[in-house]
């Protein structure tokens, strides 16, 4: 085994165990604070799986969460690590909901398509101001993205009050969205629609652009080593420009696509955290695209878990919390399983000097 | 050749320090020591030598520990200990002084010398008096004259190093580290630190020096451990053992400079570099005027002690450093607007830099990237921005061949690869393309002799070919044996240009290295030419 094929097992081992670990402990908790907690936990384990609907439920879940891991793992590529991917989410639902309330002159699909094209630019560039401010006078990019969210909110916040906001309708939200540009749904009874197929092109697309084009190199590479990519004449600042972006545009999607027919109206009052779930999608995913979906998945079956364990009995839905904490503190944690991975290094590397001692001599 | 066990000066009969069966691997997979057997008396000096990559700094770093060894034990006076850090270390009563200094420049040298372990007025204030006290104690104790209240960034080099060997002695320090002490210091301020271990010894101490100059090692060192490759190559009385048979052992083979090279007729010029300037915003330039040219078809060399100004000159020519005053053309085009890209791609410079490790190659990607990565732009290799992957693994394959890299395959990370592959790798991205300027900055640097031959045999073929080559090192056979002309750099300056390199000898060289002498500019300006 090579040291490479090592790291890519121990990194699998690592994330497998933290899950573990981080279920154990709910199990756990389960078990201390429930009173019928063989019922508890048969809806937490299983209950996504029993009716069509919480089915459903499991993949309305999910689709948010594909969009803002691949946002994450396009905004971090260039070991650029900015936030951007929590404003870009909400203004991107923001935008799509104004432009398909707002621009009637047209309607059907070719709305779709407008607002759809509208938010990924609009996202994509409000994801690159960081980065720029960070390039043209040193400010921090982690903070600068931080901060930027809150003036993305309240810049929506204002178009929202001011434009959108349907006084008249008893719900707090907007104007109804024009149920001409929602998608088709996929599985009847739910709200699962159109918008999970797209989710699983862009996985497709993300890691096609990621490892099997020049530019996705490039990023790559500067997120490797950036004085060497600057060495070899790529263009530092174009590419992590490029990566925000994609980056911004991506976790906007997120944002926009869920107002094609999931919501029916915007409603949103703060930032939706979904920023931050990417954040851990892409953790557990290892900022690898290509498994976005595992790990969108696993978190989403384990909400879904939840909400349906807080309705069916009395462990309430924030056990939740305490599983992705546990889990994002074994995988964040270098030192967990070091020891045996570097003994098992140790041995390896003398097995392999002593076979080619013995091919040479 | 007789490997002794006993002291040269017949301290204790029990070692003061022994490391037994050493192994350290680091998480990249880099065998750094395997089974090292190392150990060290009280009152001599020893020698630990070897060449870079071959282990010296990762064994002295676990034995002040800074790195933990996976396998083998240390012996403190014959007891098993463990040392976990530096604070360990430092209570065994060893002593490290780092290549880098360790030392707080806005500090006065009293100040320095009590960090951590400052002597206290009212519980609270630092006795500042007590503190200079004390280094004026050590400074007479060990004969190593300093001023206590001098400030340390004021200090010259030599200098700052004798306050981290008083600062260590202060700390107890029986067994003291040198990382390559010498590789700053002038050659007199190398005899004054000579003359300082010497005295440091005959009180009992342990000098435990680490260098690669043969010649530093004759002349003070009592025993030396060789390492080559991670492995120890033994222990030998330095009395016994001939220069020859060190070098042979350090490298595995006799060492012999035989380049098959034969004299060009140079064509039109290609680079100039006229009245070039940097500065770090110090009061003295770092690069201060530098012209010269170089022409199709020959070698120029650039000699010099490192620091002078070779790295930032070479670092303007290639576009990584901005350039501050003066000019570069290459090919007759001013580069001062020219993006890193445009050089390498428009202007036909190739560059194998210093820092292999930053610049050079990625480490965590592998070779097929590293090879290739300024090859993606060709139509070859990418169709519409779609990276064609059978081409680009052909390409790397036949270039690992025609280097002859050694390596499991194409998709292995290059971190994982000996000094001397890597920088084969950064040689076959550099140097296979025809390229109108070649820039190499320490072709040779801490690689086994097998790959530097390779390389500067690479050098002169594509020079032959047509290449105008600017050529950096610090090892003077090497630049005599490579270059056509040499210019000698010190202190940021050309001190001296050789048109003709028959008949100059290294001593002469060394004069204009270390500014004891300097031509005039008329000499100088030899090495100009128009376009």
């Amino acid at each position: 085994m090579s040291n490479k094929q090592l790291n890519s097992l121990f990194s699998f081992v690592k994330t497998i165990l933290a899950i573990l670990i981080a279920m154990v402990v709910a199990f756990i908790i389960i078990l201390v604070v429930s009173d019928g907690p063989a019922e508890a936990l048969y809806s937490f384990l299983v209950g996504p799986l029993t009716t069509v609907r919480r089915f459903g439920n499991l993949l309305e879940n999910t689709i948010p969460l594909i969009f803002v891991g691949l946002g994450v793992c396009l905004l971090w590529s260039t070991g650029m690590r900015t936030l951007s991917g929590e404003g870009t989410y909400y203004f991107g639902g923001l935008f799509a909901a104004l432009i398909t309330i707002k621009l009637t002159a047209i309607s059907g699909y070719g709305l779709t398509l407008t607002a759809t094209l509208g938010v990924i630019i609009v996202c994509g560039i409000l994801a690159l101001l960081p980065v720029v401010v960070n390039y043209k006078y040193g400010t921090d990019a982690f903070v600068v993205s931080l901060l930027f969210n809150y003036v993305m909110f309240y810049a929506g916040n204002y178009i929202f009050t001011n434009y959108l906001m349907d006084i008249n309708s008893t719900s707090s939200g907007s104007y109804l969205l024009p149920e001409s540009t929602f998608l088709p749904v996929l599985i009847p009874k739910t709200n699962v629609d159109a918008s999970l197929i797209v989710a699983l092109v862009m996985i497709i697309l993300t890691w096609f652009f990621m490892y099997r084009t020049k530019w996705g190199h490039r990023i790559r590479l500067i997120g490797a080593n950036r004085e060497h990519a600057r060495y070899i004449g790529i263009n530092v600042f174009r590419m992590i420009l490029l990566a925000q972006f994609l980056g911004g545009a991506m976790s906007g999607l997120g944002g926009g696509i869920s107002m094609f027919g999931y919501n029916t109206r915007f409603a949103w009052f703060s930032l939706t955290n979904l920023g931050w779930d990417g954040i851990m999608v892409a953790t557990l995913a290892r900022y690898k695209p290509q498994y976005i979906l595992l790990s969108a998945l696993f978190l989403g079956y384990v909400r879904t878990g939840a909400d349906i364990m807080n309705r069916s009995s009395d462990v309430p839905s924030e056990i939740v919390m305490i599983i992705q904490a546990i889990m994002i503190l074994f995988i964040g944690a270098t030192a967990f399983l070091s020891g045996t991975q570097q003994k098992l290094r140790v041995r390896y590397s003398m097995r392999r000097k002593a076979e080619t001692a013995a091919k040479e001599g | 050749m007789s490997q002794k066990e006993t002291s040269a000066v017949g301290a204790k009969t029990c070692p003061a320090i022994e490391m037994r069966g050493i192994t350290k691997i680091y998480p990249n997979g880099v065998v750094a020591n395997q089974g090292v057997d190392f150990s060290v008396n009280y009152g001599e000096i020893h020698a630990v030598m070897g060449e870079n990559g071959a282990g010296k700094s990762t064994l002295m770093k676990m034995l002040f520990g800074m790195e933990r060894p996976d396998q083998g034990e240390i012996l403190f006076e014959g007891k098993p200990v463990q040392i976990h850090s530096p604070a360990d270390a430092i209570a065994l009563h060893i002593g490290m002084v780092h290549q880098e200094f360790m030392l707080v420049p806005s500090l006065t040298v009293a100040e320095n010398m009590v960090l951590r372990e400052e002597p206290l007025r009212g519980g609270l204030f630092i006795d500042y008096a007590k503190a200079v006290k004390a280094t004026r104690e050590i400074s007479e104790k060990y004969r190593l004259p300093i001023d206590p209240n001098a400030r340390v960034a004021d200090l010259p080099v030599g200098m700052k190093q004798r306050v981290e060997i008083l600062k260590a002695l202060y700390r107890g320090a029986k067994i003291l580290i040198l990382d390559e002490p010498t590789a700053v210091l002038t050659p007199q301020e190398t005899e004054e630190l000579f003359r300082q271990l010497l005295i440091l010894r005959d009180s009992g101490h342990t000098v435990i020096f680490i260098s690669h100059k043969i010649r530093e090692i004759k002349q003070i060192c009592d025993r030396i451990t060789i390492l080559k490759d991670g492995h120890s190559m033994g222990i030998y009385q330095v009395a016994d053992i001939s220069e020859a048979d060190i070098s042979r052992l350090m490298v595995g083979h006799d060492v012999k400079m035989d380049l098959d090279k034969q004299p060009t007729q140079p064509g039109e010029v290609v680079l100039q570099v006229k009245n070039l300037c940097y500065g770090y915003g110090e009061g003295k330039l770092k690069v201060d005027g530098v012209s010269f040219s170089v022409r199709r078809g020959e070698v120029v060399g650039i000699a010099g002690v490192e620091g002078n100004g070779q790295r930032e000159l070479i670092e303007m020519i290639t576009g990584i450093r901005p350039i501050q005053r003066g000019s570069v053309h290459i090919g007759g085009k001013d580069i001062s607007k020219m993006s890193v890209y445009q050089i390498r791609e428009e202007a036909r410079c190739a560059y194998v830099p210093q820092e292999r490790l930053i610049f050079g190659v990625a480490p965590d990607t592998d070779i097929e990237e590293n090879l290739m990565a300024c090859l993606f732009d060709m139509p070859e290799y990418s169709k519409g921005g779609i990276l064609r992957r059978k081409p680009i693994t052909a390409r790397a394959k036949e270039l690992i061949q025609e280097f002859t890299i050694k390596c499991d395959n194409e998709k292995q990370a290059v971190g994982m690869l000996s000094g001397g592959n890597i920088q084969k790798v950064v040689a076959a991205r550099e140097l296979s393309r025809p390229r109108d300027l070649i820039v190499v900055d320490q072709p040779s640097r801490g690689i086994d002799v097998g790959a530097t031959k390779f390389i500067q045999n690479k050098i002169i073929q594509l020079r032959d070919a047509g290449s105008a080559v600017l050529v950096s090192s610090a090892d003077l056979a090497e630049i005599m044996a490579l270059s056509d002309r040499l210019l000698v750099m010190y202190e940021g300056e050309i001190a001296a240009v050789f048109t003709d390199l028959s008949g100059v000898t290294e001593q002469q060289l060394g004069e204009y290295m270390l500014g004891i002498k300097k031509q005039t500019p008329e000499e100088i300006g030899a090495c100009f030419y128009e376009q």
